[in-house]
This record gives structure tokens, sequence and C-alpha cells, in this order.
């Protein structure tokens, strides 16, 4: 993946990839441009020129200081994701993954299918990629860099594939490459020519043993990249146990290898388990969720003792296990509502006194369904105007949030209705209070269509002296109920305010909701 | 009963006798009373909590201009517990907390809702919205209990995150001095105001429509402010106006309060002209009716 340091910058940058853009490093106290993308290419930057230079050449040229981590981080994600392909891949610093698909083919119907497959499945995630498959990796990586793409080198034919190629795809150092070049020796027939006793002479052992990697004379083998695993930490007691102390002891034991892995893994939980394995009983499993990753040992603590508080164990306790399904990398933690408030509050204050935390506290304790926060819904029908969404929640919620950063006025949504406005544009009164179900109540009105005069509330008839409305509401009948409602905000003569509804295929009145 | 029973807030008496009041009562006169009367108010103050310590907290105004006139210092004083006493549904209590708690909430903080869990009746977001609080800045707790109640609240209190805590549940309408004592304490440690809603029932309000005839027992408080809503109804031009009037008891400081007549689904809270006189009285509308 030729542009792929470019590429994974700019996505993270949030650049458009079709603009000019060229990373840049620093060499002997000068900004160069390290690499560039085609859009900066074609206007005549290229690698290695100083950056003052190319900002002569293209004015609109966006400079990205060259950041190696962010290069390795997304080269280690598409090689989890080339997994797919073939369970043995290396990720090759910087834009490079290796991969041994021997077998693999019959899976993909044929080693060009499997090579096609995967540079499609890699340009869908926005790398533009080269690709080649060979006998040895020398060979495929020569092929890659230097020959056409996609290409499958038949077996044996190694050495013809390779012949026509520059010496520098055969990996050798770039001050080699060079002297190669100035030497006259510009393809690797070339280089095949030179007796072997001369090249490590001249060039040195590397060379010649690049050379003999990409024939298959000398065997090269891969590191297969493991994505790092989830942290994991266990403790046996040496008797079972029924004392809260000892039981407490050993959590601050695991809490504290369980941090270690993650701080060393880089990672970060949305969910800790705690399994306690119990004498002649089922093992107990705990398990608290966080509204943001955590990696802080005296948080997970505060809220693991309390989940033990509330839960009963059924017998001595013999070993422990602390565990996670949801980690994640500890740098892309993601963004999300609360984290302003996590910024504001960065800093003094002290850890554990945030929102965040508090409100991991509160869902644990309470019920992750009994901390929610409102969302409104585009919908005309007051009921379905709003929903409550818990703020412990798995990935889907937010990333249902960042689809609606985008303006969506106007727009048909969900149901596909043309909503003229949402319902809570302002306007027509909405009640602070709703009824979960409208409640029917006796009521009065003058004319047939006219506002409500009285109604029968708790026992005791109200006379209405005030009525906003009607508010016609006529929606739902692709949801198989149809509804049509004339909504009245009214007032009663001691001052309460309901929010009424005549159902008007039937005249029937229901409270609706209360302006409290 | 109940009330009977445990009103007070009087702290144990083992706090220290910084003044010397029972020692030197001989000494100049009119100078030690005065001292001494500095020193007991000091005295007083550490006791009632540490509103006094820091001189000037700042304050939550309701936005609502007539309320906020004779409020002291133009509001509920942050880390506060206040309370508001209301007729049941439909009466503007509601409001009236989130006229407060959307001031609050001006800081990028947030407002949490302790209710009980969610069955008959929900908080409604378009309402919420509508009257000026960003739901995003809303978090909901259902607390089954009152004994999670309170937790939540207390929580939810103590953290400096939160600009207010509005407490619509039924199981907490009876609190006694020291649960209300520690939700105190957790709000001057997080610095946001509590607004507790407690409903005095529509029973008591069947023959009597004023809280002036209600039985004492019913608004006794140990809350630091108490706020008590009734509405009513007056005649503008037009259409009939439903307006609030707000009675202030038990402000930290000061005389008692005239109560005042607002219009809660008015931004400002500013009421209409031609209210009845007697309402006039209790606030006079001096502002042109603009809707």
């Amino acid at each position: 993946m030729p542009l792929l340091p470019i590429e994974a910058q700019a996505r993270r940058s949030g650049l458009p990839p079709h603009e000019p853009i060229a990373l840049v490093e620093r060499f002997d106290s000068c900004d160069r441009v390290w690499c560039c993308n085609a859009a900066a290419f074609r206007k005549g930057v290229r690698a290695g020129m100083p950056l003052t230079e190319a900002r002569a050449v293209l004015p609109v040229l966006t400079a990205i200081p060259r950041a190696p981590a962010t290069e390795r981080q997304a080269l280690d994600s598409l090689a989890a994701w080339a997994n797919c392909l073939s369970p043995i891949v290396q990720p090759d610093p910087p834009d490079c993954l290796l991969l041994d698909v021997t077998g693999c083919e019959r899976l993909f119907r044929g080693e060009a299918n499997l090579l096609r497959q995967g540079i499609e499945g890699l340009s869908a995630q926005g790398f533009a990629a080269r690709g080649a498959i060979a006998d040895t990796i020398g060979a495929a990586w020569a092929v890659a860099h230097g020959g056409d793409s996609p290409a499958v080198v038949p077996p044996g034919r190694t050495v013809a594939a390779i012949a026509p190629l520059s010496p520098w795809t055969l990996r050798i150092p770039h001050r080699h490459a060079l002297t190669l070049e100035a030497v006259g020796v510009r393809k690797i027939e070339a280089l095949l020519q030179i007796p072997r006793a001369s090249i490590a002479a001249r060039l040195g052992e590397e060379v010649l043993r690049r050379v003999d990697q990409a024939l298959g004379l000398v065997p090269e083998l891969l590191e297969p990249f493991r994505p790092p695993a989830a942290p994991v930490s266990r403790i046996r007691f040496a008797g079972a146990t029924d004392r809260i102390e000892a039981i407490h002891e050993g959590l601050d034991r695991l809490l504290a290898f369980f941090c270690e892995q993650l701080v060393r893994r880089a990672m970060g939980v949305r969910q800790v388990l705690w399994t306690l394995y119990h004498d002649g009983a089922a093992p107990t499993t705990l398990e608290i969720g966080l509204s943001r990753a955590t990696r802080s040992a005296r948080h997970l603590r505060s809220l693991l003792t309390a989940r033990l508080e509330v839960s009963a164990l059924p017998a001595p306790v013999f070993a422990m296990m602390l565990w996670t399904r949801a980690a994640e990398r500890w740098g892309d933690v993601q963004a999300n509502l609360f984290d302003a408030a996590a910024e504001w509050g960065s800093g003094s204050r002290e850890d554990g006194d945030d929102l965040a935390s508090l409100l991991d506290r509160l869902a644990n304790r309470l019920g992750a369904e009994a901390v929610v926060r409102p969302e409104l819904v585009e919908d005309h029908q007051p009921e379905y105007a709003y929903r409550y969404v818990p703020v412990i929640e798995s990935r889907k919620t937010r990333r249902r949030e960042g689809e609606r950063t985008e303006p969506r006025r106007g727009e048909n949504h969900g149901a596909g209705l043309p909503s003229a406005a949402p319902a809570s544009d302002g306007g027509e009164p909405r009640p602070l209070r709703l009824f979960a179900r409208p409640i029917e109540v006796p009521a009065m009105a003058l004319v047939p269509d006219g506002p409500p005069t009285w109604f029968r509330w708790g026992g005791r008839e109200l006379s209405i002296v005030d009525a906003v409305g009607p508010e016609r509401i006529e929606t739902g009948w692709w949801r198989g109920s149809d509804v049509q409602r004339d909504y009245f905000a009214a007032t009663s003569s001691t001052g309460r305010r309901f929010w009424l509804f005549r159902d008007r295929r039937t005249g029937r009145w229901f409270v609706h909701g209360s302006f409290d | 009963m109940f009330y009977e029973r445990s009103y007070s807030i009087i702290p144990p008496c083992d706090v220290p006798d910084p003044t010397g009041i029972c020692k030197n009562g001989t000494a100049d006169q009119t100078d030690s009373r005065e001292t001494n009367l500095i020193a007991l108010k000091e005295l007083l103050r550490s006791v009632h909590g540490s509103q006094g310590r820091k001189g000037r907290e700042p304050t939550v105004p309701s936005g609502l201009s007539r309320l906020d006139a004779v409020l002291p210092k133009g509001g509920l004083p942050a880390g506060v517990i206040a309370e508001i006493l209301h007729q049941g549904e439909g009466t503007g209590a509601v409001s009236l907390a989130v006229c407060f708690a959307r001031q609050a909430a001006r800081s990028q903080r947030y407002v949490v809702f302790i209710t009980p869990p969610t069955g008959q009746m929900d908080l409604y977001p378009p309402g919420l919205i509508q009257a000026g609080l960003p739901a995003e800045q809303v978090v909901v707790v259902r607390a089954a209990s009152p004994q999670d109640a309170v937790w939540a609240c207390e929580q939810s209190l103590r953290c400096p995150d939160i600009a207010a805590v509005i407490i619509h549940h039924g199981g907490l309408e009876h609190t006694d001095a020291r649960v209300l004592r520690r939700l105190q304490l957790a709000a001057e440690h997080g610095g946001g105001i509590g607004l507790m809603l407690r409903s005095l029932g529509e029973g008591d309000f069947s023959r009597s429509s004023s809280f002036a005839e209600l039985p004492a027992r019913h608004t006794r408080t140990f809350a630091a402010v108490q706020l008590r809503v009734e509405c009513l109804v007056v005649n503008a031009p037009g259409r009939p106006v439903r307006l609030s009037r707000i009675h202030v008891l038990k402000p930290r400081e000061g005389k008692p309060i005239e109560p005042v007549a607002v219009d809660l689904s008015h931004e400002t809270g500013d009421v209409p002209l031609y209210a009845p006189a007697a309402d006039r009285s209790a606030g006079a509308p001096e502002r042109l009716a603009t809707a």
C-alpha cells in the first residue's frame, strides 16, 4: 500500500483524499516531503523535496507531519482484517502486509481471485493497494513494488518474474541500491550475473541475503500477527473463604494485574466481568459496564465492590477471575456525548469525581436501564416523538449518534413520511410530562369539533376556561393503528393545565399529559 | 406524628464555644454584647452548614424576573436544597424547577432528574426542550425505592459536573431531617442545586385552595428554602391567563417575602396586563402584554 502513510493520516485528520496532501518529515534541519498523494504528485510535488519548494510548486498543498504511530496503528488494523484471507499475516512497516496464502487459494477459487479480493477489500477501506503472489516473500515483494499489479507468479517462474525489475525491489538497503544504480546495474538480471563473492565483497552480506531470499535459496519466516488479546487475570485462594476482607484483598491484586495488562496493551475496558468460583455451587459472575473506556484500578474497584455489596454469594469463594468482553484501544476512545464534560473536568479534578464515573456508579447500582438520557425521534405521534437511551450502551447507539450529526431537518426519516417540522419545534405547546398511555376521561365540548368545556379528572370535575388548540395530528397509519387526534392544551378554572385530545374517529376524550 | 417526632435540625450541642459568652459576662457591657452577637452569628452559620464559610457563593437565578427580584441575591444560593411544594399534576411545579435548572445548566453542566421507574407517567423530552432545557444535558435516573432515590440523589449532587438535581420521586416526599441534611452536605460539596418537588395532594385543596389555609404539618420542611407554587387563572384581555403564584418561605436571610405571580409559560415569567387587583398587590404586573 504505497500511500498508506498518507491515507492513514488523512483519514485520521478527516481530509478529503483527492486534495493534494504531503507528509513531511524533518531531515537535516529541513522539512522535506516524505511522501505525497497522487493529486500532489500530478502538480509536481516529489518525495524528498524541501517543503518550501513543494509549497512554491503547489501553494494549496496540505502538509501534515509524519506520524509513524498512526501508520503502525492503521497497518495493524489492516493486518487484523487480512486474517480473513489467511491465518498468517505479518505487518511489514511502514506500508506492507505479508500473507502466507499456502492452501488458502482453494477457499477463494484460485490465487488470482484471492489477490483480487484482497486488493478490493483494502481499497474499500480507503487504501490503494498493489499486490503479488509468488513462491517467496522476496519475489512477491519485488513484483508488488516494481512489477504489474495484481500479479500471480506461477510456481517455478520466480527468476523470470523478477529479472526485469530494479534491484531496490529486493529490499536491499537504500545506499546499496544507489551504488548499484551508479555502476549501471539497473535490473535484477544484471545483478544476478555478478559473481556472488563479488557482491558480498562490494556490497555486503545483506544484499546477498536478500537475493537468496527472493530466489528461495534461504528460508524466510513470517511472524504471524496476533491482535492484542483481551486481558484476563485469575487468582486462587489457599482455601475457600467467605471473608469479605480476603475477597477485597484478592480483588485488589486482580485489578493491579488486570490494569497493568491494559496499560501494556494500550487498551481500556468498557465492561468488566468478575467471576467468583465457589465450592459446590455454580460460579457467580458480576458484571459492570462503563460509560467510557477506563483503565483506572480505583474506579473499577469502587464499582466492583459496590456490585459485590448488593449480590449474595451462595458459598465460600476459592478462586476469582477478572475478564472483559469489551476492551478497546486506549487511543481511540470514542468521542461521545459526555466527552465535553470529561475535558471540562480534567485537570485538577480528582479521579472518580466526574460525570462519567457518576454515571457508571449510578448505572451499576440501579441497572443500566435506570440511568437514561432523552433523545428526540422525528415522529408526529407524541408518544413516539422521544425515546430514552441508557447511558451505558453498546456502540450501536453511539454510531447512531454519529449519523445524527448530519443536518436532517426536512428530510424524510424513519417511517418515510413527509415531516413538515419536527414535533418539538416550538410552536404548539408540549407538556412536561406524558402519560405512557392516554387516559380516557369523560369530557364535554359545546360544539362537536370545538374545545372541551369540562372534564372529569381524579374524581373531580374541572371546568375549562381556556383551551389552546386544536392541533390536529393525523399519523401512524403505517404502524397499523391510524391516529386522528385533536389536541388541546386546556386550563381549568383552578389553573391546572392538561393536554387533552379527542379521538376524531370515536369522538372520545383522553388526557395525554400535564403541564406540570 | 412523624414530624412531631423528629422536627429538629439543631445539631448536638457539643460545638466549641468560641464566643466565650458563658464566661465573661462582666466585661465591657455594650462592646462585648456586640462582639458576642457577631460571634454568635458566626457560630450559627458554621453550625447551619458551610454556606457562610465561603462568603459569596454564586446564586442560581430562575430567569423569572419577578421571582428573582424578590429572592435574596437574585436567586437560589448554589449548593442548596430547595423544596417546591405543589398541588399535584398540571400545576406548574416542574416548570418552575426547570426554570432554575436551565439557568444552572448554562455552564454546560448537566441536569439530573430523579424519577420513579417508568410506568404511568414519564418526563416528556419535547416539553423539556420547549421549556429551554437542552436534551443533551439531561440525565434521567429511575430509582425504584426511596433508598435508591436518596442514594442516586446524593451521588449526583456530589458531582461537580451536575448543575441541578430535580427530585420528582413520590418516595422522597416525606424525607426526614437526617436525609435532607445528607443531601444538603452533598449539594455543598458539588456546588449544584437540588430541587425537591413535593406534592401536597389534591385532597387538601378540596376545601381550601390556598396554602395559607393548610394545616402547618403539611408545609413544614427541613429544606433551606421552600417555594410553594399555586396556580390561578386571571382574566387578561382576550383570554384567561394561567398564572403561578410563588410563595418564598425560609429564605436564608432577610424578611418574609411577598408572594409573586409569574407566567411560567413565558420565558421571563412576566405577567400580562389587567390582572385582578388582588394579584397586583402580590407583585404588580407593570408590563404590557405582548402576546
